[in-house]
């Protein structure tokens, strides 16, 4: 009996862990657009008021962000800072595809990241903060879609797991 | 291959990089090195150019020489774009042309790039030594600097010399402060000299030579002051309100012969009493650098 009430208690709790990993990982997407974005004002700072160099101004980003963002831009700054004739899209795709696996974001998220990469570092000052204004915007409006899906889904994960684990543990009783 | 050919090939693309480091050990007293979009790359070396037909320069390759040497930050590099040169690490000068994008006649950025030329940075370090005993006289307890004036047409070796006096003024423990209005003199490279300028020299990269000279005067106390070609009058009236406030000035200005200055009008404010002492007059009779004439000049002159 006693074995029966923990390997249930197990099951129960397993299925409202995997509940909540998978309503973790809705929000997930939400907090690293949001660090993104964040990130992008430190840059944007690092540009316009102190005029850094890319490499310089994307390592100082990385010094200030957390997780998998702060590797992506530390990443892109040493490739950049290398004698590798790399070109900055090649610099971003590569650090991104390294973290790809870390990274909880939808295509759409790439697209507009790899689209601010490419014109990043050509051009003027007006032109860098342009092009980081215009991929903040976008991605503040993936992450208040992202705390939507969120809001309405993460609970219901959440529930799934409980529910699916008291199923499982009536169905073997 | 020299530190000064290493330091240049750094930012030369791995597809080009190879075959021109092989063609450039073949090569002595390297001075530039020029790519152009769709052409061979040339090489000015020994004084004779020598084109490598078989390794031509794409737009790619201009345009990713150019990123590089922007650091992939055109816009942290656009006032120097826009004087149509940056300096490099080792303090190399590379030239750009391209399409020039203008506003009210004022050059707004250079895009297109077409083509590079990148000048080896070239230290001569003692070209002063023949003249040092003219401009420094030993004293009681200390070091006295004559002012000078070094007279030269271009390509004889005037900024090369200035440097070397930075150098020497520097080292007889002399406050050196130098505008190096357009980056010839130390060759700053984020701020940092990449020429040897001395250890006791202070140098105001990239300023307007007038406003330098007096920023350096008010903020840096120098003993001795050194700026490139004067040319402008405010750059006169600036040197001769530095001499007159008894600072040693070591400068240059485009001439053929001393005559030329010494009886030109626009310059007799940095003649006289508190003026000029010396006046050093350069050609390229024996190469860059020549020393034709060294003339003192009396205090009443």
């Amino acid at each position: 009996m006693l074995i029966r009430v923990i390997a249930s208690f197990i099951i129960i709790i397993g299925c409202t862990y995997v509940g909540i990993y998978f309503g973790e990982k809705l929000s997930l997407r939400a907090k690293q657009l949001a660090t993104f974005q964040s990130a992008l004002e430190i840059l944007k700072f690092n540009i316009l008021f102190l005029n850094l160099p890319l490499a310089e101004a994307l390592y100082k980003v990385s010094k200030s962000q957390p997780g998998v963002v702060s590797r992506i831009f530390r990443d892109m700054s040493l490739e950049l800072s290398r004698d590798n004739g790399k070109t900055v899209q090649n610099a971003w795709e590569m650090s991104i595809a390294k973290e790809r696996r870390e990274l909880n974001l939808l295509q759409e998220d790439i697209v507009a990241l790899n689209e601010f990469a490419s014109r990043l570092g050509s051009g003027d000052r007006t032109d860098q903060t342009g092009n980081i204004d215009i991929t903040a915007a976008k991605l503040s409006i993936f992450e208040s879609e992202a705390r939507e899906v969120c809001k309405k889904n993460c609970r219901l994960y959440k529930g799934l797991g409980i529910l699916a684990g008291l199923l499982i543990v009536v169905l073997l009783i | 291959m020299n530190t000064r050919i290493s330091q240049i090939l750094e930012y030369i693309p791995l597809t080009l990089r190879g075959k021109l480091q092989t063609t450039m050990n073949g090569l002595q007293n390297i001075e530039e090195i020029r790519f152009r979009a769709d052409k061979p790359i040339s090489v000015f070396a020994s004084g004779k150019i020598a084109r490598i037909n078989e390794i031509i320069s794409s737009p790619q390759d201009v345009k990713a020489i150019f990123n590089a040497i922007c650091e992939h930050s055109i816009y942290a590099y656009l006032e120097e774009i826009k004087q149509g040169f940056i300096t490099i690490k080792g303090g190399h000068r590379v030239g750009i042309c391209g399409r020039v994008v203008a506003c009210d006649g004022n050059i707004e950025n250079i895009k297109d790039i077409s083509g590079i030329n990148i000048r080896v940075a070239r230290e001569v370090i003692g070209s002063a030594d023949k003249i040092i005993k003219e401009i420094a006289e030993p004293g009681f307890d200390e070091v006295r600097i004559h002012s000078t004036l070094i007279i030269s047409p271009p390509q004889c070796g005037k900024t090369t010399m200035l440097r070397d006096l930075a150098r020497q003024c520097s080292n007889f423990d002399k406050n050196v402060s130098i505008v190096d209005c357009r980056g010839e003199i130390a060759a700053c490279y984020h701020g940092i000299p990449q020429n040897d300028v001395g250890s006791n020299t202070d140098v105001l990269d990239g300023a307007p030579k007038a406003e330098g000279m007096m920023m350096l005067l008010r903020a840096m106390a120098p003993q001795v002051l050194i700026t490139d070609e004067i040319v402008t009058d405010c750059d006169i009236s600036a040197v001769s309100q530095a001499l007159s406030g008894g600072v040693a000035v070591l400068a240059s200005v485009h001439g053929a012969t001393i005559e030329d200055i010494l009886e030109n009008e626009r310059y007799l404010p940095l003649f006289g009493k508190c003026g000029f002492s010396n006046i050093v007059l350069l050609s390229r009779e024996n190469g860059a650098g020549t020393i034709e004439e060294v003339r003192k000049l009396c205090l009443s002159e």
